[in-house]
């Protein structure tokens, strides 16, 4: 019902005070009835926050709201009913005197009132005011919307101060009677509290409406704060930038004083909005560049910087964030739109980045970018990286130092099935079934006796073949679940014999926990491949994410395998204790691998084909921390100043390095302090051909 | 799963219990509450002392908590509750025995445990450590799905009622664990499915789990691979409530929380004592907001954490929760001691020592079994007994009554509502329960408390045999404000421990940074820390291995006093701040409040600075001192207030003045450039140092801590003191201390602590602390959402 009127709300409704109580409180927050859905016993999944974004190539047409709605909608399992949300950015709609047009979420009409005679106040005249009817499906909370005319030249300014005023004004400790939620002359937001499908129809987005340069929406999963209004939405704006959020960000506290001193006082209490805030100021008031923004918000490693970004991170260090996140956002900036996503030190949340013809992309899982381009180039950006394309400058970060061509390679030359197939195999599409319906075609196909089964058109699909067991029954024998496309999260989990192939790319946390059997992946995969792998082999052609086996493990007669065809990222092999990994890096990649590698490492062997710097293994001090003891050192006449202007000139002073060059006493302290703990194992790293040893070393144990 | 032969008949059994030793120091278990479990567990009946005496009990809030007696009472009681609404098994009696591993505990315990349960029909946690033979053939057990997937097969999976995914634990949330190789001995490899000899590592966060939706997936994917009811376990931190709503959004069946306090078989002592918050704050405001969401029904809220009597839990179901766990409870009933001395191998009850077939006592099972089914027999009598006096006839009908529950007038009225007892008592204070009493009259005992001098040997070497590492204990913390008594503000806050919604991060294996710059960049500290407020008549040669430390460890340290030309200190001057009038020869100085504006240290102000010097302004921990100091006129010269707790003219501790200290700084528009720096003699160490930072300190000073670690006493003359000793000594105790901080920043999610922990109070709750004092640390209290 509320649907029905929602559509067409912007339609020239005037402010109509009989559609709104005069001074309505807020009631209680809404009791959300919301238990998981049972479908044949089994509940249906709903979870994760899910973002994306894309942005179009100079000279391609405009992207219409449609494919935003697509982008999203898709990965409405990442997400709940408690919010989604879409931003649209065109830099050719309006010039520096066009108004600039402003969006609130009212629950009164004196709030509305009360905006549009403040800004009348501060800003300047407001224009085409309108109220929409009270919108939201719990009958809530209204739209106001009008053009403010400005009169004065620093517009954005005072914009932002009277905004935040504002703001502050219409929230109490015990209600909330409005929000402005974006002001700009590029930007459109749209948001409501409902899935994205829901909140598309809401605002009207669910048939072709609008088309624009860059859109980003957002399906919530809410964690810290509440998700009954809509005012916790994404996207978050602050003048022309706008940002969806994956994440939780833990530096919160500190980013919210440092917006307190730069007079932005008021916040709904989550960090996304804080974010949006953060860039935008960087960039619009401390007249950051959009790259010196986003490095000051990654917060990339001391151990990395350069004198300048050391002190342009100290001086911004309230911004700096810290915590998971993945971040998308547009922004509108002197004559260009800007996408621009953001990953965490760690990549502790999804993101993948897209590329096609017309439109590059940010999202989520990949399964998102194939359904807006099918064979879109895809690539990983690495751990604390950033992405930054415009619709003018093209490709400007891609966020990783590889080659973000190469798992584009390795997927456009699939080989044909090494699998022989057999005609009595059985065959599902996975198109419109369900994780659970898939899972059930596995077993009924494994009970019936045939050798294996075939599943096409995989499209995100989660832990497909969890808890398959070949051996439970009457010994063990081959079953082979070949699957083409590109299969979610969790594949082949807990496999205890069966054979996984995929002909196309793998997401998270492929065969955790797997104990016996194989997983062939023609494609990439993305983080957390091989986690407790405690038996069988994986094969990836491609790339990996970042900690792919880690926690791989030996026990009793089983050794397991993780062979990986290019590339892998941060941590890999952390924790390991047994089996082998071998990078072959068969691209000849300058990179094969990223940092971190061996962590915590207390067996087995990672081997890795091409260059490896020491600083890449292990975790290891800060390079400035060991100088300066040696440096004391010197000055206590323990070292020589040779020795010392030697070590100095070192990119970085391994311990080998250091055993090799310091006196005997000197090296026993600095090892205990900075290279050794009770809690880890040193590391042996060896540089050299193979030899036909290496390989009778590392024969897989005795197999079944 | 292969057979394990834990039970044999040739070696000496335990059937008895050891005589308690006389207590050393403040216990949580104190005397009665042992001899209360161990009469429990050896009649099977109900004690004749239901409710604790007053004297036995501490300031923990829960403890000042009280049932009220209904005048009518009730005939008949049930104690019968359903497990979880998705599953047939019901229990007896609300009781959980809870997840001690094999490899925690010794093995025998661990299979008296689940054969008590199933003998009794109440529910045994096995935690993460594979199942015995023995365990996996019982019938009413909980097995573990944990970060380090120990023991994880689908035939393990599907052995009990229900599968935990452990994200947590009250006594360390957002911490690992760590088993040392050589315990790895056979049994534990065939159980755990690891390779014998090789140190097993359980990582902090699942690293297929950083945020509620990733949690989601994992809770559906083993329901689908199992069929069984999923719990989730998570130690009670601040954004329980939260984490409490999503694990139920996400499909779970139920919720273990752990509160602080809780038991381990080993941990960091800066963990224990500073992360986390009491269960019954987390059990009141997750039931809250379970209701308030529409999620509580159907959803089962399992507490934990410091579970001592029968009382305990009753009142924890009238507060929200439908079962309680007993950890501790049930090691006493098998004649624990409570000598922290889990982790070292040797428990005089046998009960975790390390796993061999060579042991010469082991504990006997079938006494055991006897004693735990007695314990779960009494305590559900006792559990009746009282819901009989309260007048309700069931423990389903007792779930969230918190009108049968009354507080102490001691207790805030804070507190009170987070438990949701605010209308029960007036707000008034006094009776048991500290009250801060202000920074001269907390004398120096208390301060320098015996386990706290143990701990910052242990650091640094001086004692024990881990040098330069965190301090690790075992079983539940002594720490204050709820069992030993608190002598800073700092006692009653504590941090927080990620968990679900972000990772928590490994310090051992994972970057955690801690260097913290000065002097817009130009002074890096490896640590943010120093030394500072040393006694005026320390020996010149105390001073070079401080003046030494400092320097080599990339540190700083005040000197108030001119070094002599010839002192050694001189050598390290780079790194030493000294007063302003001083000729040494370093550029770091401070200059005294009081001085600041005189003509003649103006001249030597500006003089100093054209040189390139680098000047603090010191000023007492005072607010109206601090006002005073951002408006003398050569304020731009200096790069930073140090705000010294010891400096004449201080009349409030530093926790309530760096609050509005960095709020004017950033008021001012000033504090991105522009340092803050709090020192004092009373600052006790790594958790203190980590506290002020997130209110608001950019690196802290402290000197007595430093001179206690390396064993240096207050008038030791030159000759005791080993010069070469002391330095390597103060060089551990700095890299432990170090490594303090970052366990818990990692334990928070904090990866970053310069830009992310100073002046973030958001990662800081209050416990029962002064609202009046709360509200000026800008602190929120547990609990609250």
């Amino acid at each position: 019902m509320i649907q029905s009127f929602a559509r067409n709300w912007e339609s020239n409704q005037r402010v109509n005070s009989s559609l709104l109580d005069e001074k309505k409180r807020l009631p209680a927050p809404s009791r959300h009835n919301w238990r998981p859905t049972f479908e044949d016993g089994i509940p249906v999944a709903k979870d994760g926050c899910g973002v994306v974004g894309i942005i179009r190539k100079h000279g391609s047409p405009k992207i219409g709201n449609l494919t935003a709605v697509d982008g999203i909608a898709c990965i409405k399992y990442r997400g709940s009913d408690l919010g989604a949300g879409y931003a649209s950015l065109s830099c050719d709609q309006g010039d520096e005197k066009s108004p600039i047009r402003v969006k609130a979420f009212v629950n009164n009409v004196s709030a509305a009132a009360l905006i549009e005679k403040e800004l009348t106040v501060e800003v300047g005249d407001v224009k085409d005011a309108r109220l929409a009817k009270p919108v939201d499906k719990n009958n809530r909370m209204a739209i106001w919307q009008g053009l403010v005319h400005t009169r004065r030249k620093d517009e954005y300014a005072t914009m932002e101060r009277a905004v935040d005023r504002i703001n502050y004004s219409l929230i109490g400790p015990d209600e909330i009677n409005g929000r402005i939620f974006s002001y700009g002359r590029y930007v459109n937001v749209y948001k409501e509290v409902g899935y994205p499908l829901e909140v598309a129809r809401l605002c009207g987005l669910d048939v072709e409406s609008e088309s624009a340069d860059l859109w980003i929406a957002h399906t919530r999963q809410p964690t810290n704060s509440p998700g009954q209004l809509p005012i916790w939405s994404h996207p978050f704006a602050s003048s022309e930038c706008a940002i969806v959020h994956n994440g939780d960000i833990s530096s919160f506290g500190a980013n919210t004083e440092l917006l307190n001193s730069w007079g932005i006082r008021s916040h709904v209490g989550t960090d996304s909005e804080v974010v949006a805030r953060l860039f935008d100021h960087l960039v619009r008031v401390e007249g950051l560049s959009i790259k010196d923004a986003a490095t000051v918000l990654t917060n990339p490693y001391e151990r990395t910087l350069s004198k300048d970004t050391l002190s342009l991170l100290y001086r911004y260090r309230g911004a700096r964030l810290d915590g998971p996140f993945a971040i998308v956002a547009g922004y509108c900036y002197r004559d260009d739109v800007y996408l621009v996503a953001l990953t965490d030190r760690s990549k502790f949340r999804p993101l993948l980045i897209g590329e096609d013809e017309n439109c590059y992309y940010v999202a989520s899982e990949e399964n998102q970018i194939r359904n807006l381009s099918k064979d879109a180039k895809v690539w990983t950006p690495e751990p604390g990286s950033f992405f930054v394309a415009s619709l003018k400058r093209g490709l400007i970060q891609s966020g990783t130092a590889k080659d973000h061509g190469l798992q584009d390679k390795i997927l456009k030359r699939l080989p044909p099935s090494k699998l022989k197939i057999d005609s009595t195999m059985p065959t599902i599409d996975a198109a419109g079934r369900s994780s659970q319906e898939i899972n059930s075609a596995i077993s009924r196909a494994f009970t019936s006796g045939a050798s294996g089964i075939e599943i096409s058109n995989a499209k995100g699909e989660r832990f497909i073949g969890i808890g398959i067991s070949t051996k439970r029954e009457k010994g063990f024998r081959d079953f082979k679940i070949r699957i083409t496309g590109f299969p979610g999260n969790c594949l082949a989990n807990l496999n205890d014999g069966a054979i996984f192939e995929v002909i196309g790319n793998a997401a998270d946390d492929v065969a955790d926990t797997m104990h016996d059997g194989r997983v062939i992946v023609h494609g990439s995969a993305r983080d957390v491949v091989g986690q407790a792998l405690q038996g069988g082999d994986i094969f990836v052609r491609g790339c990996v994410g970042n900690r792919a086996a880690i926690q791989m493990r030996e026990y009793r007669n089983s050794r397991p395998f993780v062979i990986i065809g290019e590339t892998a990222d941060d941590y890999l092999g952390e924790y390991m204790a047994g089996g082998i990994v071998c990078v072959l890096n068969l691209s000849d990649s300058a990179n094969p691998v990223g940092n971190y590698v061996g962590t915590g490492m207390v067996g087995g062997a990672i081997y890795i084909r091409g260059r490896l710097s020491d600083t890449q293994v292990g975790l290891l001090p800060q390079r400035i921390d060991v100088l300066e003891y040696l440096r004391t050192a010197h000055i206590d006449g323990l070292l020589s100043k040779d020795a010392f202007d030697k070590i100095e000139a070192n990119h970085f002073p391994s311990e080998s390095y250091l055993k090799a060059t310091l006196p005997s006493p000197l090296f026993a302290r600095v090892r205990a302090l900075f290279f050794s703990s009770k809690y880890t194992k040193t590391l042996e790293i060896e540089r050299r051909r193979l030899s036909h040893e290496d390989l009778q070393s590392s024969r897989p144990k005795k197999r079944r | 799963m292969k057979h394990i032969s834990l039970i044999t008949k040739e070696r000496n059994e335990i059937t008895s219990y050891l005589p308690l030793p006389p207590s050393r120091s403040k216990e949580f278990w104190t005397k009665w509450k042992i001899q209360h479990i161990r009469q429990l567990s050896q009649t099977g009946h109900s004690t004749n002392e239901l409710f604790i005496p007053t004297s036995e009990r501490t300031t923990r809030v829960l403890d000042r908590v009280s049932l009220r007696q209904s005048a009518v009472g009730s005939r008949t009681v049930s104690t019968e509750v359903s497990f979880a609404s998705d599953s047939k098994i019901r229990l007896t009696s609300p009781l959980y025995l809870g997840d001690m591993s094999f490899g925690a505990l010794s093995g025998i315990p661990n299979i008296a445990i689940a054969k008590a349960a199933e003998i009794t029909g109440v529910m045994a946690g096995t935690g993460e450590g594979g199942l015995l033979n023995e365990i996996a053939d019982c019938l009413r057990i909980t097995v573990q799905w944990a970060s380090a997937r120990f023991g994880v097969d689908m035939s393990t999976l599907t052995r009990g009622q229900g599968v935990v995914i452990k994200i947590g634990q009250g006594a360390k949330p957002g911490i690992g664990g760590h088993l040392p190789g050589v315990k790895v001995t056979q049994p534990i490899s065939e159980t755990r499915r690891i390779p014998i000899g090789k140190d097993a590592i359980s990582p902090a966060p699942h690293h297929d789990i950083y945020s509620i939706e990733d949690l989601g997936q994992r809770i559906l994917a083993l329901r689908e691979a199992t069929g069984k009811p999923v719990f989730v376990k998570v130690g009670a931190t601040n954004y329980i409530p939260f984490i409490a709503s999503g694990v139920a959004r996400m499909g779970a069946s139920g919720i273990i929380i752990d509160g602080a306090g809780a038991g381990t078989g080993a941990a960091p002592s800066v963990i224990k004592n500073n992360v986390g918050i009491p269960i019954e704050f987390a059990v009141a405001s997750v039931d809250s907001i379970l209701r308030r969401e529409g999620l509580r029904e159907g959803f089962t809220v399992i507490a934990a954490g410091r579970v001592s009597t029968p009382e305990d839990s009753v009142k924890l179901v009238a507060l929200g929760a439908d079962i309680t766990s007993l950890g501790t409870a049930a090691l006493m009933a098998l004649g624990c001691l409570m000598v922290h001395k889990c982790h070292l191998g040797y428990c005089p009850a046998v009960l975790t020592n390390k796993i061999s077939p060579n042991q010469v006592k082991v504990l006997s099972l079938k006494q055991s079994v006897n004693w735990l089914v007695n314990l779960v027999n009494g305590w559900t009598e006792e559990m009746k007994l009282l819901l009989k006096l309260a007048g309700v006839s069931s423990v389903k009908d007792l779930v969230g009554r918190r009108d049968l529950l009354e507080g102490f007038p001691s207790l805030n009225h804070e507190s009170l509502s987070i438990l949701g007892l605010e209308s029960t008592v007036r707000k008034t204070t006094g009776g048991p329960g500290f009250q801060f009493s202000g920074l001269e009259k907390s004398d120096q005992s208390k301060i320098w408390s015996a386990p706290r001098v143990m701990m910052l040997r242990e650091m640094a070497g001086t004692i024990g045999k881990a040098p330069g590492e965190a301090e690790i204990s075992s079983m539940g913390t002594t720490s204050p404000p709820f069992v030993e008594e608190p002598v800073r503000i700092s006692d009653w806050l504590v941090s927080d421990g990620a968990q679900v919604t972000r990772p928590s991060i490994d310090p051992y294996r994972e970057e955690i940074e801690v260097s913290t710059y000065l002097a817009d960049s130009e002074l890096r500290l490896s640590s943010p820390f120093y030394f500072s407020n040393l006694p005026e008549d320390l020996p010149s040669n105390v001073i070079t291995v401080l003046a030494r430390t400092a320097a080599s460890m990339g540190l700083i340290m005040e000197l108030k006093k001119q070094p002599e030309n010839k002192d050694e200190s001189q050598r390290h001057s780079r790194r030493i701040v000294s007063h302003i009038s001083h000729s040494s020869v370093g550029k770091l100085r401070f200059v005294n409040l009081v001085d600041a504006s005189t003509n003649s240290t103006k001249i030597l102000i500006r003089r100093k600075k054209q040189e390139g010097g680098i000047l603090f302004l010191k000023c007492p921990s005072s607010v109206d001192a601090f006002r005073r100091a951002v408006k003398i006129s050569d304020f731009p010269y200096f790069s930073g207030i140090i705000l010294d707790e010891d400096e004449e003219g201080s009349d409030a501790p530093l926790e309530c003045v760096l609050p509005p200290a960095d709020k004017q700084l950033k008021d001012l528009n000033i504090r991105s450039r522009f340092n803050l720096m709090a020192q004092g003699s009373s600052i006790r160490g790594s958790d203190d140092v980590f506290k002020l930072l997130a209110l608001g300190a950019d690196c802290v000073g402290f000197g007595k801590a430093a001179l206690l670690a390396i064993g240096y006493e207050e008038g030791d003359q030159e000759i005791v003191f080993d010069t070469q000793k002391s330095t390597e000594r103060l060089e551990n105790f700095v890299l432990a201390t170090q490594k303090d901080i970052k366990l818990l920043a990692g334990a928070a999610g904090v990866s970053s602590v310069s830009s992310t922990l100073v002046g973030n109070r958001e990662l800081l709750r209050s416990v029962d602390l002064d609202p009046v004092i709360r509200k000026k640390l800008g602190v929120k209290p547990a609990g609250e959402f």
